[in-house]
């Protein structure tokens, strides 16, 4: 038989013994072991780890079968467990082992799910391409030279090489969505508090949410179902109704109004990608949609929100990394304040150092208002300005980037290039919307995503929309080839 | 695009303030990242926010809190977290004196 490629399908032929959890873990490792010296997708792998869990799943009766059983599954290595290191990607976490797992991981494993192992990222996720990790850089699946997207680069580049059946990524101001849309996959950031952060390094408190990444919507719309709800451990995590996600794949589009901001299509998008995914915006007219132009003004202010509120907050999160803690660092001094500062000059990257810098230097006596005040009152704007938008539209739809994957080492010298790079996804960030990256088409053999973004814990008007589309289509079928060894 | 002066030095005190060594390399070239990503950033201050709140939640959750009781040792122990630190002393993890 051919491998199954898609979570529903590895279940259908688990369920029907034409396959094993072990054979589904054998088959993943091979497919690392084949992709992993061009992409660099993951930092661990737990092979034998992954394999004796495998050997306990298919032992399980089939009874009480839970959604995820034996499925392989990997994670962002920003998010704790308690197999391998946790390192976010920087050094000075190289030796962190974390005493507890988030509340991801739990979850993923009471549902049945295989960890295979922890990908690559962005140091502390700070990053739109992969290319700030202290372990090198992840590259495109579909082109080598290319930059896997970030901070979730690992997670995206795996399960679009078929590392893995899903991934789990978090998103901050794009980080599961722009690598989605770069390397091909399905990449939800739901509602700000959808999910637990509980366990999850913290990048931005306000901002950061775990996504899942998968080959199609619906294999999404279960990962949603296992890992969303209300979590005693994060406060943040809201106790809004989960919904069966899954049920509204396959509902029809009829009459759903879907709006497109012009500033989504603006000047500072490849006219190739503005018309690619208005492309895909007339596919769901075809399919009953109603269009609506629309216009969000102040988008042009979210990249300064988004990073001056950012910053700040990661500057604070960050200081907790005083290389006494999480893993000891090879340092040598003679008194406390010395140790602080070696620690963080020698082990934190150039990025992390930006940021720790910028977001400091705004919350400072002289600057706060100027700077974080300010940033934090024009979010409020940004969010009424969506609220708005969504007493007219169920939807919005745009690009998720501004061009497609860019050469690697071509914006590493220059960091408000990268930083632009967020331009169409960190509007939904400033206003804590779940959005979605669905893949819309190719642009010299380049995938292009459609951003599907909802009003809060509406995600299964996403799903709705984003099956309708996949569905009329079969971009999600063609798969990077595995290269020659 | 309004002038942000940014100098080392002023990058120096801000790196003190956030414990953070920085070579002067660094303090120089951090100076003129930071000048020009702020100032392109400070679009923002021309946008009249004069009777806006400033976003302090997203969703509009309100006054989670919990009983102040000690959480049951499910996640890990004490003992756990210990072994975790660089060095221990009777039960309390030990650092470098913070006073001289």
């Amino acid at each position: 038989m051919s491998l199954p490629s898609t979570i529903l399908a590895a279940s259908e032929a688990l369920d029907s013994k034409k396959i094993t959890s072990g054979e589904l873990v054998d088959n993943v490792l091979k497919k690392i072991d084949q992709w992993e010296p061009h992409l660099n997708a993951f930092l661990e792998v737990f092979n034998e780890e992954a394999r004796a869990v495998a050997q306990k799943r298919d032992k399980q009766s089939d009874a009480g079968k839970t959604p995820l059983h034996g499925i392989p599954i990997a994670i962002k290595d920003l998010i704790c467990t308690v197999t391998g290191r946790t390192t976010a990607a920087s050094k000075i976490l190289q030796r962190f082992k974390s005493t507890y797992q988030a509340t991801v991981i739990n979850r993923l494993e009471q549902a049945g799910a295989i960890i295979i192992g922890k990908t690559n990222l962005d140091e502390f996720a700070m990053g739109a391409s992969n290319e700030y990790s202290a372990y090198g850089p992840v590259h495109n699946p579909w082109d080598f030279t290319r930059v896997s997207g970030g901070s979730s680069g690992g997670s995206v580049a795996a399960v679009a090489a078929g590392e893995a059946f899903a991934a789990l990524g978090t998103d901050t101001g794009g980080s599961v969505r722009q690598p989605s849309a770069f390397c091909g996959t399905v990449g939800l950031k739901p509602t700000y508090g959808r999910i637990s952060r509980f366990g999850v390094i913290a990048y931005a408190s306000s901002f950061d949410q775990v996504g899942p990444i998968t080959r199609t919507v619906k294999d999404n719309a279960l990962m949603l179902e296992v890992l969303a709800g209300v979590d005693e451990y994060d406060a943040t995590s809201s106790p809004e109704p989960v919904k069966k996600y899954t049920d509204y794949c396959g509902r029809d589009i009829k009459d759903m109004k879907i709006g497109l901001p012009q500033e989504y299509f603006g000047p500072d998008v490849d006219p190739s990608i503005s018309q690619t995914v208005r492309a895909a915006a007339d596919k769901l007219a075809d399919l009953g949609a109603v269009l609506v132009d629309i216009s969000l003004p102040l988008m042009y202010a979210a990249i300064p929100t988004y990073y001056l509120l950012v910053k700040a907050e990661a500057s604070s999160n960050l200081a907790r990394y005083d290389g006494l803690r999480y893993g000891a660092l090879d340092i040598k001094t003679d008194n406390l304040l010395n140790h602080y500062l070696e620690a963080r000059g020698r082990y934190f990257g150039p990025e992390v150092k930006r940021s720790i810098l910028m977001g400091t230097y705004a919350l400072s006596a002289g600057y706060v208002d100027a700077w974080y005040k300010q940033a934090s009152r024009v979010r409020t704007l940004i969010r009424r300005e969506f609220e708005q938008a969504f007493q007219q539209v169920d939807l919005i739809v745009g690009p998720v980037t501004p061009e497609v994957a860019f050469p690697i080492g071509s914006k590493t010298d220059d960091p408000l290039q990268m930083y632009l790079a967020d331009l169409l996804t960190d509007p939904a960030s400033v206003a804590g919307l779940p959005a979605m990256s669905v893949p819309c088409g190719f642009i010299n053999k380049l995938p292009v995503g459609m951003q599907i973004i909802a009003p809060h814990f509406r995600e299964e008007k996403i799903y709705q929309a984003a099956y309708a589309y996949e569905q009329a289509n079969d971009w999600w079928q063609q798969i990077p080839a595995l290269p020659e060894k | 695009m309004p002038d942000i002066k940014i100098t080392p030095q002023g990058v120096q005190k801000v790196a003190a303030l956030a414990r953070l060594g920085l070579t002067e390399q660094e303090a120089s070239q951090s100076a003129d990242d930071l000048a020009g990503i702020l100032g392109h950033f400070s679009v923002i201050q021309q946008i009249d926010t004069a009777d806006t709140p400033t976003s302090d939640d997203v969703t509009g959750l309100q006054n989670v809190a919990r009983t102040d009781v000690a959480q049951p040792n499910d996640l890990c122990t004490p003992d756990e977290l210990l072994a975790a630190a660089p060095a221990v002393h009777k039960g309390q993890v030990k650092s470098k004196a913070v006073f001289s």
